[in-house]
């Protein structure tokens, strides 16, 4: 009988477009200039993203997500389960340093003006991304249902109240009622491990695409001056050195998430007591610190409007600018410098900055 | 406005009133939740707190505190889990130096 010879590598790109894939990934260069170092925020962000969605079904095969037991649960991974402690410490920590870096990754994409044509999608994507993550920041926080999740529970959930049309319904939804109660836990917990991680997934599958058909964005200063000095920019592709910068990344990235693991496992506060009034100077977690003082220091009023809805309104108006950003900043999508964006986007950084600074020091 | 007259003006804050009461009719077809859910106050609180410190598997926040203990153990380990990393990553600086090398003999494009 005839030996059949079976050609695995030509099986496999018939069915799953292997060769097709890997030559997209060979296909892809990355430009060489002073700002390439912006390049690798992304891949840390998918790095922690995949670590936070193997430590947490981790967690969810002990986590009860009920107000009576929530607390427990937590309690039992940190002292029962083997390394619970070391997995929500890596959780924890990934998580906070994943919004970290998504707000190094939205500034720095934001300052070089990368969602110039054709990369508005990629932009857009991009946002949507960071809401989201922010968001499951939010959500994740107060899943331990301990006093300060409460507060920020009820904190967090009045803020988007104050929106104008869809405010009272937002507030309601979330909340599960008029007041945060039992209800309120299980719609943070459906959306934390549920609707946010699978949103997330489909909006990070198409930006991924998108960044591999249009390659990396070049700054304008960088295009500029290349043209002046009529030379091109140099280029090194993407795989194989890129994946191994980002690989080494990567590796620091995991060492310095498993010295904060070890070094300040996550904490677990007092348990919720009902009665009891909300503590004097009871502060959102960091990320949110920022919003928090902008409408700490807003007047209750301002010409007759309340001074919340005016806050939220103006933070509202800013953040659709920034999500517009490719639509309104025509200089940028002309390739010539604009400068009014540069401003807009350092003086939001500056906001940023100090106002979580001032949130979290006094 | 770009192509700024009244009538564009206008034009907008109608289009901005007709959404909002669209929005605010639609959403009121949809309920936000089932039930109202009981207000925080009116939980029982004793039950709870009681439900939760029953029964000897409870675990006090002094346990906790001690399973969060930075203890000599933990660190050796996470001095093992450094010298691996520093191992992995002399490893893929070699691997680097010699694509490197490859690069600047030209085996992949040097430009965009």
């Amino acid at each position: 009988m005839e030996e059949k010879k079976i050609d695995v590598k030509k099986a496999l790109d018939e069915r799953l477009l292997t060769g097709t894939l890997i030559a997209l990934a060979r296909k892809k260069m990355v430009p060489i200039h002073k700002h390439s170092i912006w390049y690798y925020m992304g891949a840390l962000l998918l790095i922690l993203f995949m670590i936070q969605m193997v430590t947490g079904p981790v967690l969810l095969f002990y986590y009860k997500p009920a107000a009576e037991t929530a607390y427990q649960s937590i309690a039992e991974i940190m002292v029962k389960v083997p390394y619970g402690w070391l997995i929500r410490s890596v959780h924890h920590w990934s998580s906070n340093l994943m919004i970290m870096i998504a707000f190094v990754h939205f500034f720095s994409t934001f300052l070089v003006k990368a969602y110039r044509r054709p990369r508005e999608f990629t932009w857009l994507t991009g946002m949507v991304m960071f809401l989201l993550v922010l968001f499951l920041g939010y959500t994740g926080y107060t899943l331990p249902y301990d006093e300060r999740a409460f507060f920020a529970l009820n904190v967090g959930t009045d803020m988007p109240g104050a929106i104008p049309v869809v405010g009272e319904y937002v507030l309601k939804f979330l909340r599960g009622g008029e007041n945060v109660g039992l209800h309120t836990l299980n719609r943070f917990f459906a959306l934390h491990v549920g609707v946010l991680p699978l949103a997330l997934l489909a909006v990070l599958a198409i930006h991924i695409v998108m960044v591999q058909l249009h390659g990396m964005s070049i700054p304008v200063s960088v295009e500029k001056k290349a043209d002046a000095e009529k030379r091109k920019i140099p280029a090194k592709p993407m795989f194989p050195h890129f994946v191994w910068h980002d690989a080494i990344n990567g590796l620091l990235l995991v060492g310095l998430l498993f010295t904060l693991a070890v070094c300040m496992p996550s904490e677990l506060g007092p348990v919720i007591d009902y009665l009891k009034p909300a503590p004097v100077g009871v502060k959102p977690d960091w990320f949110f610190l920022w919003v928090y003082q902008i409408l700490k220091w807003i007047p209750t009023y301002v010409l007759g409007i309340e001074g919340e809805i005016l806050g939220i309104t103006g933070l509202a108006l800013v953040a659709g600018a920034i999500f517009c950003a490719p639509f309104i900043d025509w200089k940028s999508q002309r390739n010539e410098r604009s400068p009014l964006f540069t401003i807009f986007g350092l003086v939001s950084l500056l906001v940023f900055l100090v106002f979580t600074a001032i949130g979290f020091f006094f | 406005m770009r192509h700024g007259s009244i009538y564009h003006m206008l034009r907008f804050g109608t289009a901005i009133v007709v959404i909002s009461f669209f929005i605010n009719g639609t959403l009121a077809l949809f309920p936000a939740h089932a039930e109202e859910a009981a207000a925080v106050k009116t939980i029982p609180v004793k039950e709870i707190k009681k439900d939760a410190s029953a029964g000897a598997d409870t675990i006090s926040p002094e346990q906790v505190e001690k399973a969060r203990a930075i203890t000599s153990e933990r660190i050796y380990w996470l001095i093992g889990l450094w010298a691996l990393i520093i191992l992995a990553i002399i490893l893929l600086r070699w691997q680097l130096r010699d694509d490197d090398k490859l690069y600047e003999e030209g085996y992949y494009s040097k430009e965009l």
